[in-house]
């Protein structure tokens, strides 16, 4: 009885706390990672935290295309950074539209536990 | 270590904020007049105010390099209003510097000692309590956001209330120990009478709270794995330490504060003891704390995997 008792309200306490502690990771992204899609009008990343918009931001560079060989990296010019109203997604808006080729997105981001967390995901425009 | 600068800071506001609050409270319910003659409150609470302020807002800025990831001598203004505009965090800070800046500002005006104690206590409970926002205790959402919260300004309390009596009974000890004069004997004897009530409040204030963190931070699930984190073995060594400061108070208490009481003709042995064995509860505590900042910049195991 006791036991069963204390087992409900372990669970009860991992299910509200476990959640709350953790960094922001992106758990969605469109386009979503490693995939070919059309040139897409809008770049979005979904966070499992609410977001503090000054520290978080993400830059979208080239880094190949078709036919042609490329020394470096190049960055896909303005991106304006907006958040959703939950205030977990950040939105990039290419200010041309993205030439065929593979793309590198990189994040990083704040939310309310003060850790600054990154990452990077690809995806390819056919 | 993540930011030996956030660290060094930590430790700083809680030896300062905590040793302000504890101080003054001392003085309200456990310093007896002889010895209140001997202590120089208001200067403490209002050269501890100072210091804590200006760590606090250093400690503010390298949070904020931190989380923007510039170099702290590149910190932009807005890096810092982002900072003040966070929910919890933010408000904490401000709440702490209007605390801290009252007591500097009231150090050199009020003259009453009762005053000043009153002062300290109350700005200092703020500041200090506010503290919890900085670490893991604001960081649990939902219905036991607030419960996290209570246990961590209540352990924080706690703990300076201890560190500030530590500090008293130190100095008292000390000073009567140059001076061996039957009064001084007498205070410091009464102030560690009067100590021995509190201590026990506060003992069991600190256990009480510090089941709840851990059992939020940690986790039943995550109890067996402790000792595999660096976190687990890190509080593992700070329970271990706690445990020895909960005995040498029992030998101050139960042994050493009667020998004092006792030894009337000659007091300078029983003086040494007591003497010897705060000053190694204090050092104590000093390492307990420095481990307590760095707890705080890690992640805890039950954040670990979710």
């Amino acid at each position: 009885m006791l036991s069963r008792r204390s087992d409900a309200l372990a669970t009860a306490i991992v299910l509200f706390v476990t959640p709350a502690f953790a960094h922001p990771k992106l758990v969605a992204s469109t386009p979503t990672a490693n995939a070919t899609v059309p040139a897409p009008a809008m770049l979005s990343l979904s966070f499992s935290e609410k977001l503090v918009p000054r520290f978080t931001s993400a830059t979208v560079t080239m880094t190949s295309m078709p036919g042609m060989a490329m020394d470096k990296p190049m960055a896909v010019g303005a991106v304006a950074p907006a958040f959703g109203h939950d205030g977990k997604t950040l939105t990039l808006k290419p200010a041309h539209m993205l030439t065929p080729g593979a793309y590198r997105v990189e994040w990083h981001a704040v939310a309310a536990d003060t850790h600054r967390t990154s990452g990077a995901f690809a995806f390819q425009v056919k | 270590m993540d930011d030996p600068l956030i660290v060094a800071v930590r430790l700083g506001l809680y030896l300062t904020i905590g040793a302000v609050f504890g101080i003054s409270l001392f003085a309200l319910y456990g310093l007896p007049p002889a010895g209140a003659r001997a202590f120089p409150l208001r200067a403490i609470v209002g050269f501890g105010a100072g210091v804590g302020s200006g760590l606090s807002a250093l400690g503010f800025c390298a949070l904020a390099a931190g989380m923007a990831a510039t170099p702290l001598a590149e910190l932009k203004a807005d890096d810092l209003r982002a900072m003040v505009g966070m929910d919890g965090i933010g408000q904490a800070w401000e709440a702490r510097t209007l605390a801290l800046a009252a007591l500097v500002a009231l150090a050199p005006l009020v003259r009453s000692r009762r005053a000043n104690a009153w002062a300290g206590t109350l700005f200092g409970a703020v500041a200090l309590g506010s503290l919890a926002w900085n670490g893991h205790g604001a960081a649990t959402e939902g219905q036991f956001g607030n419960v996290h919260l209570v246990a961590d300004i209540a352990h924080l309390l706690a703990a300076g209330a201890w560190l500030g009596a530590l500090g008293v009974l130190g100095l008292l000890l000390a000073k009567s120990r140059r001076g061996t004069t039957a009064e001084g004997v007498a205070a410091a004897h009464r102030a560690l009478e009067g100590f021995s009530v509190a201590g026990t409040i506060i003992v069991g204030t600190i256990v009480a709270s510090g089941v709840v963190n851990t059992w939020l931070l940690v986790g039943p699930d995550h109890v067996r794995g402790l000792a595999d984190t660096l976190y687990g073995r890190l509080l593992i060594a700070k329970l271990a330490l706690f445990f020895g400061m909960v005995v040498i108070a029992s030998i101050n208490r139960y042994r050493l504060t009667p020998a004092l009481a006792a030894a009337t003709h000659d007091p300078r042995g029983a003086l040494d003891a007591l003497l010897r064995s705060v000053a190694v509860e204090t050092t104590t505590a000093i390492v307990i704390l420095a481990l307590v900042a760095w707890l705080g910049t890690l992640m805890p195991p039950s954040a670990i995997g979710s």
